[in-house]
């Protein structure tokens, strides 16, 4: 067991940081942007003419399933999944890859929740004002940085804290 | 609060609530010269698809009828708890029990007091008594009933129906909404609850009608309970008032009061009273998704009934526009 933990337990925990970083960044934008739609669903039935402005709210939880799966890329391209042969792992190396990996997986996930929120919010805005869409898109849009930071602090452990 | 179930009713409703009357629409139907004025303004707003189900030129309650009822359909379409709806239409089916008792204990005809917009239909309700059978009624009143039929017995007093049915009716309401768990709707039926006690224990100590009488029209399940009432009927007004401090209806009777020590009617009471109800469901523009905005855009609807009645009845009178305008309830907007 331990012979086999060492010799592979690296890679292991670099796929699980992957898995990580993908399924649970995705799975929050699935949320976010079902909620999103349940909501603009509600003004385009009343209001057709909304269904551009609705759109680009429902859009703005989509981004942190990008982000997961953009981390993931760089851990694949790292431990040579598009090469030839898989790279062989230490099993620090495979722990650091899977710490990595969770700011992404995190706070991607809720980040994608509460901003499918706000971004519903944003549809009762435009419901009521059509031309108010910037500010709701705006209140949406500050929950984006918080992804944006989680991606930044993934990617820079990934690049530079991983030395293969 | 953020309830993911209201999404789609909620974002819906929004922007049903842009096509609702705005103030300049309801001016310039005040201002308009007479009542087919009134109606022709009405043709441009919402209203336009009912207009053209009226008998004649000034027949506004089918207008307000049908959209009365168009708005409770499109309720228990897009509610995730349709029963709920069942709350606010429990008045009509009173309303119609109570024309229909008084019809049959009395022996009168008020059938054109009658409208088909509960939930329970006329003809329908027509049977039930017809057949003396009122299993489909909900327990409550269905004991109400019995109630009045043993007291008609001894003494026929056609006021105890109004006052058992009334009761039968917030009882129910507030049973339904306890059994929705929302505490909103709960809090809703309490205030109405708490105003229509204000109301009735001023009216009973102004006229001096007694303890007995006050503890039949008191509502159970207010704020306050039926105690505090009856200790306050012998103590003056203002020790009454001043107990009040502390809620939130405190300026409706301080203000309510002091119009009615001046000119001994409850009017300005009464506006008061309706206008705190109607505040508590604006509520519902400051909550993002819940009940809150569902139950404003009702009331703002039936609220839109009222202000049409007004207006059209005031114009078919005659009466001044100030006049109009005075009896006219803030817009929900």
């Amino acid at each position: 067991m331990t012979d086999f933990m060492n010799a592979n337990g690296g890679l292991i925990l670099a796929f699980l940081g992957s898995a990580i970083s993908v399924g649970f960044a995705g799975w929050g934008s699935v949320i976010g942007v079902g909620m999103t739609g349940v909501a603009a669903s509600g003004v385009v039935t009343e209001d057709p003419s909304n269904f551009g402005k609705t759109l680009l709210l429902q859009a703005l939880p989509g981004t942190q399933g990008i982000y997961g799966l953009l981390i993931g890329f760089i851990v694949w391209l790292k431990i040579g999944v598009f090469g030839d042969a898989l790279v062989s792992l230490t099993l620090q190396q495979g722990w650091v890859i899977l710490f990595a990996c969770i700011p992404m997986g995190l706070v991607g996930f809720t980040s994608a929740i509460y901003q499918g929120k706000a971004a519903a919010a944003g549809c009762a805005i435009v419901a009521k004002r059509p031309e108010e869409l910037s500010k709701g898109m705006v209140f949406a849009a500050m929950v984006e940085t918080y992804a944006v930071l989680a991606l930044l602090a993934s990617f820079l452990m990934l690049w530079f804290g991983v030395k293969l | 609060m953020f309830d993911n179930k209201y999404l789609y009713p909620v974002t819906r409703t929004r922007v049903l609530e842009t096509k609702l009357l705005d103030s300049t629409k309801v001016d310039r139907m005040v201002e308009a010269k007479d009542a087919d004025d009134v109606i022709k303004i009405l043709g441009e707003t919402e209203y336009a698809n009912s207009i053209s189900e009226m008998s004649h030129s000034l027949d506004y309650e089918t207008v307000i009828s049908k959209e009365i009822e168009n708005t409770y359909k499109y309720m228990r379409e897009i509610l995730p708890e349709p029963e709920l709806v069942d709350i606010f239409l429990l008045k009509y089916d009173i309303h119609n029990l109570k024309v229909m008792l008084k019809s049959s204990l009395l022996d009168e005809d008020n059938d054109f007091l009658l409208r088909d917009l509960g939930t329970i239909p006329v003809s329908k309700m027509k049977e039930m008594f017809k057949e003396k059978d009122f299993r489909a009624l909900h327990p409550i009143i269905i004991a109400g009933l019995e109630e009045i039929l043993n007291s008609f017995e001894n003494s026929p007093d056609p006021q105890m129906i109004d006052i058992i049915l009334d009761r039968c009716q917030y009882d129910t309401m507030y049973q339904l909404a306890e059994k929705s768990k929302n505490k909103f709707l709960q809090d809703f039926i309490k205030s109405q609850i708490d105003m229509i006690n204000v109301r009735s224990f001023l009216r009973v100590k102004g006229v001096n009608l007694g303890r007995d009488y006050l503890a039949k029209v008191l509502l159970q399940h207010g704020n306050l309970d039926m105690n505090y009432y009856e200790k306050y009927l012998d103590e003056s007004l203002d020790s009454f008032k001043d107990s009040l401090w502390i809620r939130d209806f405190y300026s409706v009777v301080a203000e309510g009061l002091e119009s009615y020590e001046k000119n001994k009617t409850l009017t300005r009471l009464e506006k008061l009273a309706d206008d705190y109800i109607f505040n508590i469901a604006k509520q519902g523009k400051y909550v993002a998704f819940g009940i809150e905005p569902l139950v404003g855009y009702l009331m703002a609807k039936e609220n839109e009934a009222k202000i049409i009645r007004i207006i059209m009845v005031g114009k078919m009178n005659n009466i001044p526009n100030e006049i109009i305008r005075e009896r006219l309830r803030d817009v929900y907007v």
